[in-house]
Order: structure tokens, then C-alpha cells, then sequence
């Protein structure tokens, strides 16, 4: 399954919800994928603090 | 095919042509941004717009959050439709010395979603200058979506002399991201006026003891760490939230308020610093 958490408006709690629903999912021992699609403002990562094991480098083309 | 590319090429330079021309008449541009939704930059916009309107300058109020347009709105001009003399596109008249032109007077309906990626976006806030009939303006308020994506982009890259506001909440999650939107416009090479602390503390109606519902202090610290000016707090209050669902900016509708005295030392602030520098 997967879920959207989306708004139309700022400030109303998005990362809050996805980051306490995918954690919340997670205690029921299911296997859970956190995506934070935000690309000029992640914040998940301030919330559940993960330990980043792996990097690799992104390109986009440029205008 | 050549025809084609060499009227396209005819048609962007009358377009970059007729928006230096509107740029020149324009005295001071600001861009209302910020890293974090949500935080009042659309509420900022409008009360400023309105505020230094009051104050007897011509103003201009251009929102460029294509998406999520709310400036309408909050004027109380929503469901009004821009009309064109034939030439330009005439801006909705809040009162004399206010024009205000939003994606939101261009739609079918208020839950019509705009559905565009970045170069529909580019053009739309071009011909937003270059299509319409702005006229002479002390000053331009232009309202933009949170973040560093293509509408703040554009005004950077397109709007000659458009200089930053910045606003956030005392939460370090917002001060952290009005850190990559100071990030942006020194990037951008866009002057940034100053950081505007919104929603420092809620003066409990019942005991009159101020809360710090978001915590407090965090835009005097963030702008002395980014080295860029603290302009001034603004506190949260409820009448503001009622003030802009009813389309009454609480600047002129609730001027004996704490947050329209507050937003006032505001202007008079900007205003001054903005003396000093010339």
C-alpha cells in the first residue's frame, strides 16, 4: 500500500502526520518505507533522527 | 518552422522589453518568502500592501503562489475577475492605491487546481509583470509560495531590483529553513531586507499572559547568525485567522488590536530602514 500525505496549503502539519503514521505503522511490526519527496525543504529526517548508512550522488539537468 | 521560432523570438524580446518598462516605474519591489508553509507570508503581503496603501503610496500586490493563491481571499476580492483593455490585463482595485493581480482571478472556480510545472509557472509570472497595467507604484508586494522553487526563482531572475522579506515562525523548524531561503537569495544575488518573526507568543484571551505557543526569539537569533536584519515579532492572535477568512485585513479592520500596532511599528520600521539606506 501506498499513501500520500499531501495539502494544498503550508504549515499544516504534513511531515508531522507521515512522519507519526510511518512510525506508528512500523510498531505493529510492519515493514515500512518513509519517503520524504519535499526536495527544497526535508524535514522527516529532523524527526526521527535516522542513521544515514548509504549516500550516493543525484544529478539533475539544469535549465 | 523558421517563421515560427524567429515570432517566438520577436514575441520574448517584446515581452522582456515591456516588463523592463513596468520595472522602471516600480520604486521598491519586496518578495514575501519563506522556507516553512504556513508561517503568514501571505497575511504579511496583504497587511503590508494595505498598510503602506493607507499610508497614501500607490501600491501593487502580485501573487505569484500559483497553487495555493490566497491574497483574494484575504482582501475580500475573491470571485473577481481581472479584465484586459485589449492590450493588458487590468489589475483588481482593492481601493486607489491598491492593485492586486493573483492566479485566483484567472480561474473557473475557487477549487480549481492549477496543475503546471516549471515553465508554464516561468510564463505565467512574466506575463503577470509584462501583461498588465501596473502603472506607476512606490511599491510592489509580491506574495510567493514557501520554499526556493520556481516562483521565487523567477521574481529573483526576472524582477530587477526585487529584494526579500523574509518570514518564519520561532520554531527551529522553520528558522532552519528560512536558513536555505537566506541561502537562496544570496545565491540568487537578491538582497534581503530583513527576517520578520510571525506567530511570537499568544496573549491568552482568558488570563491576558502571553504563550509561546511556537517557542520565542528564534528570528532575532537566526538573523544575527545569518548576518541579515531583524525587522520586528508579530504575535499570533485569533482575530488575525478571523480577520483574513472574512476577507477583512486586520490592519484597517482591527486597528486598535495589539497584532495591527504591532504590525504598524512593522511599517514604520521597514520604512526607516529603508531612509537610512537611501
Amino acid at each position: 500500500m501506498i499513501i500520500t500525505v499531501a495539502s494544498g496549503k503550508g504549515g499544516t502539519g504534513k511531515t508531522t502526520v507521515a512522519v507519526n503514521l510511518a512510525y506508528t505503522l512500523s510498531q505493529t511490526g510492519k515493514r515500512i518505507r518513509l519517503l520524504d519527496c519535499d526536495v527544497e525543504e526535508p524535514n522527516d529526517h529532523l524527526f526521527i533522527k535516522p542513521d544515514f548508512t548509504q549516500k550516493f550522488q543525484v544529478t539533475a539537468f539544469s535549465m | 518552422m523558421e517563421n515560427t521560432r524567429s515570432d517566438r523570438e520577436r514575441a520574448m524580446r517584446e515581452q522582456d522589453r515591456r516588463i523592463k518598462e513596468v520595472l522602471e516605474g516600480i520604486k521598491s519591489i519586496y518578495l514575501v518568502m519563506s522556507g516553512k508553509g504556513g508561517v503568514g507570508k501571505s497575511t504579511v503581503a496583504v497587511n503590508l500592501a494595505v498598510d503602506l496603501a493607507r499610508r497614501g503610496h500607490s501600491v501593487g500586490l502580485m501573487d505569484v503562489d500559483l497553487h495555493g493563491p490566497n491574497t483574494l481571499k484575504m482582501l475580500g476580492l475573491e470571485g473577481e475577475r481581472m479584465s484586459s483593455d485589449g492590450s493588458y490585463l487590468i489589475p483588481l482595485l482593492y481601493d486607489d492605491n491598491l492593485r492586486v493581480v493573483s492566479m485566483s482571478s484567472l480561474l473557473e472556480s475557487s477549487d480549481s487546481a492549477v496543475i503546471w510545472r516549471g515553465p508554464l509557472k516561468i510564463g505565467a509570472i512574466k506575463q503577470f509583470i509584462s501583461d498588465v497595467a501596473w502603472g506607476e507604484r512606490d511599491y510592489l508586494i509580491i506574495d510567493s509560495p514557501p520554499g526556493t522553487g520556481d516562483e521565487p526563482l523567477t521574481v529573483a531572475q526576472v524582477i530587477t531590483g526585487a529584494r526579500g522579506i523574509i518570514i518564519t515562525t520561532p520554531q527551529e523548524l522553520s528558522i532552519l529553513d528560512i536558513r536555505k531561503s537566506i541561502t537562496f537569495c544570496r545565491q540568487v544575488s537578491m538582497p534581503v531586507i530583513g527576517i520578520i518573526e510571525n506567530m511570537s507568543g499568544l496573549i491568552c484571551p482568558h488570563c491576558g499572559r502571553k504563550i509561546d505557543l511556537f517557542k520565542a526569539g528564534g528570528g532575532r537569533k537566526a538573523a544575527e547568525d545569518m548576518g541579515v536584519p531583524f525587522i520586528g515579532e508579530l504575535p499570533l492572535d485569533p482575530e488575525i485567522v478571523e480577520a483574513g477568512d472574512a476577507g477583512e485585513p486586520y490592519i484597517l479592520h482591527h486597528p486598535e488590536s495589539m497584532s495591527a500596532k504591532s504590525f504598524k511599528t512593522i511599517v514604520d520600521k521597514l520604512l526607516s530602514m529603508e531612509k537610512e539606506k537611501a
